[in-house]
């Protein structure tokens, strides 16, 4: 196998090594939600996490962002074990309506994780995270008066306002219409190059995941194990039409796609990196 | 902000048409009843308007409306407090569970007579009992609404504040479970004012209920109702005072409500 030229140099910002979790329930009932997942995000870089749904993306989410501990494993940020939710991570959670605080406006929500600074700063802070968001005049209005395109916007721009480090994002766009999550994932895209933010995006939709980013992960059903990793050697920026037209683009799509669909019987957790002459052939 | 459409117009006003149907039908059955028992509207309004230009204003009944106050203040505040204690530190709920649900089955008026021989008939008495009959279900309200909120906010809480304990409690956990613990509160006021008269009926010599009993007493059946309508003033007083506190603070709840339903 050729050996990969398209990972990154930048050094590894966010890890993951041998990640499993095992959830107890009340009568000792198991369920084994994660097997055995691994995967590195470099300073920077894009990544995207793609799997089934129910295979434990959301658990995966939650323990890399110290909000569970795993089972087994260990989550390192920066060098270090995480063991609760490290300064510099922003997250965007699957439910916007359970993670905005709907008794304070647009404005108050965006400003939630800013408390320890001055009034002046967190002014400026919102104002700029609602700019990113394409989100204007709607500050004093409550997120329950907004579609739900809005208001996951207003978790996004609420994680940008504290400068996070790392971005995660579990299933945003998941709940809203077609044309407003390509819009979503276009401002998603423009956000994270502008600001060189390394963003790890959690995600049961390929396209979303090749569209996005630079590297994709691929989870296999529950318990989840790393089916396969693909590094995207696409042109940035990336457009709706012209990337998703792309023949690697369809390349990618298919190979991810039948890593899911068809999984080995081999279930030993393998990261391959497909290069991209491989995918042409 | 929605203009009062015709339908919601007439509805209210149904209702005041009603009131009006019932105070007529008391002008009437008043006048013609001989036993004295039930005078007719107009004379207890007369009455009413009396007592309040006496010295019974000053005497009986705003001292009454202030312990009433006083003890649903007190009550509230300690049952927020230990609401908030039970309901946020889960490790507590084997050891409370038991105590709370024996507790709280003792009827509060049960011990007005009890607690008038311990203490007599004094203001920290009724005070007391007030505040008793206003805590628990400020309590049981706050300790449900704290465990009953959603752990996406908690999480999202856990996320944004650091994670100390202590700010997700207050600046996510109390406004979350603000809705319920003003349901307690709401609970909490009605139980004091029927504590308020209940505790002035036994060894009392002034105050709203001593007012009543007395007049009963005496055979004032006029005064006595007069009384009773006090009362509906003072609970009808404070309740709107409730409501507009309410209103405020919860403008999001209601129109979260009113978006989802
Ligand atoms: N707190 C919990 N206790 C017990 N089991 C849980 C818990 N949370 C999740 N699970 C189980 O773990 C498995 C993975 O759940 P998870 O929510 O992580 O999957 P997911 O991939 O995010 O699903 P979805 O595609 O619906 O978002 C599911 O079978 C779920 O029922
Ligand atoms: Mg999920």
């Amino acid at each position: 196998m050729t050996i990969s030229t398209t990972t990154s140099p930048a050094p590894v910002l966010l890890s993951a090594d041998g990640i499993g979790k095992t959830y107890v329930g009340e009568k000792g009932a198991q369920v084994e939600a994660i097997g055995d997942v691994s995967f590195t995000v470099a300073e920077g870089e894009f990544v995207a996490i793609v799997g089934p749904s129910g295979c434990g993306k959301t658990t995966l989410l939650r323990t890399i962002a110290g909000l569970l501990k795993p089972s087994r494993g260990e989550i390192r940020f920066d060098d270090k074990a995480v063991r609760r939710v490290p300064d510099g991570f922003g997250i965007v959670f699957q439910e916007y309506n359970r993670s905005l605080f709907p008794w304070l406006t647009v404005r108050k929500n965006v400003e939630f994780g800013l408390k320890d600074l001055p009034r002046q700063l967190r002014t400026e802070r919102a104002a700029e995270a609602l700019a990113r968001v394409h989100l204007a005049g709607v500050e004093d209005q409550y997120p329950w008066q907004l579609s739900g395109g809005m208001q996951q916007r207003v978790a996004i721009a609420r994680a940008l306002a504290t400068h996070p480090r790392v971005l995660l994002m579990d299933e945003p766009f998941a709940s809203v219409d077609a044309q407003t999550r390509i819009n979503l994932e276009l401002m998603t895209a423009e956000i994270s190059a502008e600001l060189g933010l390394t963003t790890l995006l959690i995600t049961h939709d390929i396209d979303e995941a090749i569209f996005l980013a630079d590297r994709v992960f691929v989870l296999s059903a529950r318990p989840s194990h790393v089916l396969m990793e693909v590094a995207v050697d696409l042109p940035r920026p990336r457009d709706e039409l012209a990337t998703k037209a792309d023949p690697r683009f369809l390349d990618y799509r298919r190979t991810v796609y039948d890593a899911i669909v068809h999984p080995t019987t081999d279930t030993t957790p393998i990261a391959t990196t497909i290069p991209r002459a491989e995918v042409l052939t | 902000m929605k203009a009062p459409t015709f339908r919601s117009v007439t509805h209210r006003s149904v209702g005041w048409i009603f009131v009006l149907v019932l105070m007529g039908l008391w002008e009437i059955a008043g006048r013609r009843d001989a036993s004295g028992l039930f005078p007719p509207l107009s004379e207890v309004l007369t009455e009413t308007l009396e007592v309040l230009r006496s010295d019974a204003l000053t005497n009986d009944i705003l001292p009454s409306v202030a312990r009433a106050l006083a003890g649903f203040v007190l009550g509230s505040a300690a049952g927020i407090a230990l609401g908030v204690v039970l309901g946020w530190w889960r490790a507590l709920e084997p050891w409370t569970t038991a105590p709370l649900e024996f507790l709280r089955a003792v009827p509060v008026p049960a011990l007005v007579p009890l607690a008038v021989a311990l203490y007599g008939s004094t203001d920290p008495m009724k005070v007391g009992i007030i505040a008793l009959g206003a805590f628990w279900p400020v309590l049981l309200n706050t300790v449900d609404g704290i465990r009953r909120v959603d752990p996406g906010y908690i999480e999202s809480a856990r996320v944004y504040t650091s994670g100390s304990s202590f700010s997700i409690l207050r600046r996510v956990v109390l406004p979350a479970a603000t809705p319920q613990i003003t349901t307690g509160l709401r609970i909490g006021l009605a139980i004091s004012l029927i504590l308020m008269v209940v505790s002035e009926m036994f060894g009392a010599s002034s105050g709203l209920g001593y007012l009543v009993l007395q007049s009963q007493r005496l055979y004032a059946m006029t005064s006595m109702y007069a009384g009773v309508v006090i009362l509906a003033l003072v609970g009808l007083l404070l309740t709107a005072l409730f409501s507009a506190v309410e209103k405020r603070a919860m403008s999001w709840f209601d129109g979260m409500k009113g978006r989802t339903s």
